[in-house]
């Protein structure tokens, strides 16, 4: 019993001199991700598009040539421990902004913690985010779910689709939020909703749902879901002869999606996204992520490579790597041009940007020319 | 029509699983939490028959149901066997900290991203009526009643077989009969384990593989076996097919979104109602 | 209910408890020198509370579970039945005397549930118990998230952060002393009586489902005023913080700590919860090390002490 207690002292004695071990003048940000438990893929995307983002701008002599360098902690998918992470970069004075968590849950939970230094999130998408931070130290550089839920209402029946069935996980807030705002706009454009079904977080099977559906005979279903089991639902719904397509959001963006659908040509899909991906500047991106890392990137590596130079602008413009006055110049970007658009920051620290509609036809990514849409 | 199919289907998956707990918790008395977690590895086992070794179904089955088999020989080994007599609570957490091993260390090797089975390892659907069934569930439901009927018959006719049942009754008379209890318990964990993997395989090709794939179909599974009877072979199966059209009938007639604390709920009323489960074989009551 | 009555029956106490004691007094005595010594700096004292509340459920647990043998793997339920009312309290007066409420209302749902759910359960024995905890602790987390009322799965945000080391330490004194002090009188003679041997207790007149559903109430309304602090740690609360993993690593404190001697699982609950967050950079090794942990710690546990549960 005195053997555990003093072994717990000297754990404790030694992470206290935790977080020593960066270069003298160089400017640190925090990064509390997810890289195991399991939102591990997303957060692992993220880490890799910062690091690249981190060595690029380091190749090019850093941020007006002091060296940028990155304190990880991994936040094991679980918002307290997010929350912990938040407090233990607050509290370590080098840090001057935290990148991450990537997915809502875990940015109220280092939100609520209160840690006293700016939050960069690159891709949680929750209304309430910002709002609800009392502080006003959480900014984001994605869209929030109601600018994807209305975009995709007032696409859809532009793209000729009159009939819709909702699909959403009912313990998500993201697909919830999402699912709501479009049925709300699909409503006032003249659609209708023909049907809301649900399924679980980690349901595997939706033969029972997808059958139930397929009774409405819709022409479209909103499918607010990560791209994992987007997959599977669009699998076995193509299984159950259901031709509706697929709309989803920007969750549903990996180059993993036809692979895990079963299907290299896949049809009838489309998602509110980050970037479109015909573009010039993501496809140089993408060969420099699949030099660098073997594979082809999904969304959340190009907001977090986006997040580094979007607080490399930030430091730029403040002249200083101080936490205030990051913070201060974070709330004052304007028409930041990433690889995922332009951003501009709102009075809510929200990020203003052009929502992208990617579509996926004959196995064929490409993004919709929406002013070509609205006759 | 096409629900009930979808029910079959589910339940045959769930009664694979099944019966690899209801054999550990025969010959054991352990809730074997890593069992899941093996039938994950036999589905990442199956993934690299297939891809890297370019194996066909069958085989790619074969193989990883050997691999599970003995992976489960060596967790009890290692993790188990030390505990035997120990209160039945520390085996739990060292099946809790097997299952963790094992989905981290997975985790850690091939990363956390979800992977598939291509297109042509068993896949094509199948036309039953006005419903449809991807070939995978038919394989899942063949499957099921085959080892249902190999096990029925191993454990009652062969000499191993009697020998576990011994074990699963009365391990002290058994031992007094002459029977090696470490040998019979190896075996149980074996083919327990090798169900499991065959399980995975299937269940992989169904849909998808990746580190925490098992906990899920793991309760439900574990479920299945209780509301079966747990220590009885026909009951693991007979568990699955209910909880699957348990399932199908609540997402049909209540609602979809409650289907998961449906199953729970009913996992909770057999308890109280009748422990035993369907086939009540008396295994479950505490040996003092 | 019984009414808690100092021992009767002569037993030599005189030795045990001086033992017992002393060991009580340094494990207490060293988290309150840390406390005093930690307190102004932000992310030990956040880890210093994560750590008194876990050791406050494994000493409520360990009555439950070490003394009385009745295994509960839903603790998880109850922290979360203890969060959600308090933080719902909590959010609409943020007064010293909201928070009080908060708690007390926390801990009181967390008893009534154990009380209402005990009642049926716990006539179950071995491992239906706690195949039946598993079941209840996964459905008060879904039942969680898909109520709006509660937040959903998005969760409560904005509880007011009350929480610091000290009043987890003070929690935990408390506990862990209720907790060696129900281990004294007839209550605790009767868990250990049942747990030995449930039907020679029964036929030795010993009340047998009144007892366990005492022990089970008094284990959940512990945990159900941890989850209460627990909400006021971060200031939010969602479903996924209350998992099936949560259960586990209280029981597994329990287990490395010696069921049945309080003080044990507290300790054991203090050093689980600082090795993981001090491993917490080292991602999925720190899972795999964790469950090494729990597999090795148990079987030389058990080598070492033969104990019975």
């Amino acid at each position: 019993m005195r053997k555990k207690k003093r072994i717990c002292l000297l754990f404790l004695v030694c992470f206290l001199c935790c977080g020593c071990g960066v270069t003298p003048g160089s400017v640190v940000i925090g990064l509390n991700i997810e890289r195991s438990g399991n939102l591990a893929q997303y957060g692992e995307a993220c880490y890799k598009g910062v690091m690249m983002a981190v060595e690029q701008i380091n190749r090019e002599g850093g941020l007006s040539g002091r060296k940028l360098e990155v304190s990880v902690i991994d936040n094991r998918s679980q918002n307290s421990d997010a929350a912990l992470a938040a407090v233990k970069f607050g509290s370590m004075k080098k840090i001057s902004a935290v990148i991450g968590p990537t997915t809502s849950p875990g940015v109220k939970a280092a939100a609520s913690a209160r840690a006293k230094v700016p939050i960069i999130t690159p891709s949680a998408t929750a209304d309430d985010l910002t709002g609800s931070d009392p502080d006003g130290q959480v900014f984001r550089i994605c869209f929030t779910d109601t600018a994807q839920g209305t975009a995709m209402g007032q696409y859809a029946p532009l793209l000729g689709f009159k009939r819709a069935a909702l699909l959403l996980d009912s313990s998500s807030a993201y697909a919830k939020g999402m699912s709501e705002v479009f049925a709300g706009v699909f409503a006032q454009n003249g659609g209708e909703i023909a049907a809301t079904e649900y399924y679980s977080a980690s349901e595997l099977d939706f033969y029972m749902v997808l059958t139930k559906l397929r009774e409405y005979g819709v022409d479209c279903i909103y499918l607010p879901a990560y791209y994992t089991e987007g997959a599977l639902i669009i699998r076995q719904a193509r299984e159950l002869s259901i031709d509706a397509a697929i709309l989803s959001g920007d969750a549903f963006d990996s180059p993993r999606l036809e692979d895990l659908a079963g299907d290299e040509k896949l049809d009838g899909i489309y998602f509110t996204n980050h970037y479109d991906p015909n573009s010039e500047e993501i496809q140089s991106f993408f060969e420099e992520y699949y030099e660098a890392y073997g594979e082809y990137p999904a969304a959340y590596a190009a907001l977090g490579y986006d997040a580094v130079f979007f607080f490399a602008e930030a430091v730029k413009n403040a002249g200083s790597a101080d936490r205030e006055a990051v913070s201060k110049a974070l709330s004052g970007i304007t028409d930041f041009t990433g690889i995922t658009g332009s951003v501009t920051i709102n009075e809510n620290r929200d990020a203003v940007k052009k929502v992208y509609l990617n579509q996926i036809q004959g196995g064929v990514r490409s993004a919709v020319d929406t002013s070509a849409l609205s006759d | 029509m096409q629900q009930i199919i979808n029910a079959l289907a589910s339940g045959a998956v769930y009664a694979l699983m099944a019966l690899g707990y209801t054999m550990v918790f025969g010959v054991l008395r352990l809730i074997n939490f890593a069992h899941c977690d093996v039938m994950m590895a036999g589905a990442l086992a199956g993934y690299l028959c297939h891809g890297f070794f370019h194996l066909n179904a069958v085989f790619s089955i074969l193989i990883s149901m050997a691999f599970c088999g003995i992976l489960g020989v060596l967790i009890e080994k290692i993790a188990y066997r030390p505990l035997r007599h120990a209160p039945s609570v520390s085996a739990l957490i060292a099946a809790v900290g097997v299952s963790l091993v094992l989905q981290y260390g997975t985790m850690l090797l091939f990363g956390a991203e979800p992977k598939a089975y291509p297109k042509d390892f068993i896949g094509g659907v199948v036309q039953v009526g006005t419903g449809v069934l991807p070939l995978a569930k038919v394989t899942a439901l063949a499957l099921s009643v085959l080892m249902m009927a190999a096990l029925q018959a191993f454990l009652k006719c062969s000499r191993r077989g009697r020998a576990m049942r011994a074990v699963a009754c009365e391990p002290y008379a058994a031992k007094l009969c002459g029977v090696k209890e470490d040998g019979v318990i190896s075996s149980a964990f074996f083919i327990g384990s090798a169900l499991a993997g065959a399980a995975g395989v299937v269940y992989g090709a169904m849909y998808s593989i990746s580190p925490l794939m098992g906990t899920a179909p793991g309760l439900k599974a574990f479920a299945a076996a209780v509301i079966g009877g747990i220590g009885s072979i026909p009951g693991a199966v007979l568990g699955g097919l209910v909880l699957g059209l348990a399932e199908a009938l609540a997402s049909e007639y209540i609602s979809t979104a409650f289907k998961d604390c449906l199953s729970f709920a009913f996992l909770i009323l057999v308890l109280l109602v009748r422990p035993g489960g369907i086939m009540d074989t008396g295994a479950g009551t505490d040996r003092t | 209910m019984i009414k808690p009555a100092l021992l009767s029956v002569p037993v030599t106490l005189g030795n045990k408890r001086k033992i017992r004691l002393g060991n009580t007094a340094v494990v207490l005595g060293a988290a309150f020198v840390l406390t005093a010594a930690f307190s102004f700096h932000p992310y030990v004292s956040a880890v210093l509370s994560r750590m008194y509340l876990a050791a406050m459920m494994a000493a409520g647990l360990d009555l439950c579970a070490g003394v009385a043998g009745q295994l509960s793997l839903g603790q998880g339920a109850f922290m979360a039945l203890g969060a959600y009312p308090a933080a719902m309290v909590m959010l609409r007066c943020p007064t010293p005397a909201g928070i009080a409420a908060g708690i007390l209302t926390g801990a009181a749902a967390g008893c009534l549930t154990a009380f209402l759910l005990g009642r049926p359960i716990l006539r179950l024995t071995g491992d239906y118990l706690s195949m039946a905890t598993v079941g209840i602790g996964e459905m008060t987390r879904i039942f969680f998230e898909n109520n709006a009322f509660f937040g959903g799965s998005g969760g409560i945000l904005g509880i007011p952060r009350f929480t610091n080391p000290m009043l987890c330490y003070v929690f935990l004194v408390c506990s862990t002393l209720f907790c060696l002090f129900m281990v004294k009188t007839d209550l605790g003679l009767f868990c250990k009586a049942l747990s030995c041997d449930q039907k020679a207790a029964d036929s030795c007149g010993v009340p047998v489902l009144r007892v366990k559903t005492a022990a089970f109430c008094i284990s959940g309304t512990i945990c159900a005023a941890a989850g209460a602090l627990y909400a006021g740690l971060t200031g939010y609360v969602s479903p996924e913080d209350f998992t099936f993993l949560r259960s586990v690593d209280i029981v597994a404190a329990v287990v490395l700590g010696g069921p049945g001697t309080i003080i044990g699982p507290v300790a054991a609950a203090l050093f689980l919860e600082a090795a993981g967050i001090l491993l917490q950079s080292f991602g999925s090794y720190r899972m795999i090390l964790y469950g090494l942990l729990l597999v090795t710690a148990g079987v030389l546990r058990y080598r070492k002490s033969g104990k019975r549960l």
